[in-house]
């Protein structure tokens, strides 16, 4: 099974949030599930603050992910994203705050879903480091 | 980082506990883009007032070094929640500042959090 990159505004197909907003710059998906996801920190990224990516912006980076996810379901049966919003954030570590330049990679793994809730294990890397830089768990409502 | 978010308009500041009424900015330029057309404050902006109240509160700049539990009970957004209180409680733990936050709108509980904080260098 082949796999497929969104990018650019590619990624607007599977999440609503629009720039200053858009938290997530690749989409990786393989065998209908997103694989992983990734964000490159510029200068201008509104959660950045004295050259880092504050831990808010970490948040929204993981929050988007799991948006992305769920996007990609409804993509594939050929719908709009639906607006979907952050229930509960848990046991959320932040190892390190990365930098401008950096380039993030989230995995993502869920563990439950009913009626419109996805609750997930996320965890995110600096892309060719071993450096974490955050692992949570996170529930998501869909708008219905 | 967004500085136009909200404005605090009254504080009260304990040795350990604080009180603080905010208000919610229309026109931030979050809402370009959550979502358009359809405003809703970004969860993690209300993690940000909360950290932002806790550093009044401890003098010094503050970085999360773990969010225990954040839950999301009530959807914010300046159109209809514009007024919010923002509750906040600090405990020295070591080095660390253990956090107890609620983000409220007419007395309901929107945002509540738990939390670990430790000053910046």
């Amino acid at each position: 099974m082949e796999k497929t990159i969104f990018e650019g505004e590619g990624i607007f197909k599977l999440i609503p949030q629009r720039p200053p907003m858009v938290m997530i710059d690749k989409v990786l998906t393989q065998f209908e599930i997103v694989v992983s996801t990734c964000l490159t920190i510029e200068k201008d990224n509104i959660f950045v603050d004295n050259g880092e990516l504050r831990e808010n912006g970490i948040v929204e980076h993981i929050a988007q992910s799991a948006a992305a996810m769920t996007g990609y379901s409804t993509f594939l049966h050929g719908k709009e994203p639906v607006l979907g919003f952050i229930g509960e954030v848990k046991k959320c570590c932040f190892f390190k705050l990365p930098e401008v330049g950096d380039t993030l990679e989230t995995k993502l793994e869920v563990i439950g879903e009913a009626a419109g809730v996805t609750l997930l294990n996320a965890n995110t890397q600096i892309v060719g480091t071993e450096q974490k830089v955050a692992e949570c768990q996170m529930k998501i409502f869909l708008k219905q | 980082m967004l500085s136009d978010f909200y404005i605090i308009r009254n504080e009260h500041i304990g040795q350990d506990c604080a009180e603080f009424d905010v208000l919610l900015n229309p026109d931030c330029k979050v809402y370009k883009g959550h979502f358009p057309g359809e405003p809703v404050s970004p969860g993690v902006c209300s993690i940000q007032m909360v950290k932002e109240c806790a550093e009044k509160v401890a003098g010094a700049r503050l970085c999360f070094v773990q969010i225990k539990q954040c839950r999301f009970q009530q959807l914010l957004s300046p159109a209809t929640t514009p007024e919010l209180k923002i509750e906040i409680s600090l405990k020295q733990e070591e080095d660390n500042l253990n956090a107890e936050a609620k983000v409220m709108y007419n007395e309901v509980i929107c945002v509540s959090l738990k939390g670990t904080l430790k000053k910046e260098a």
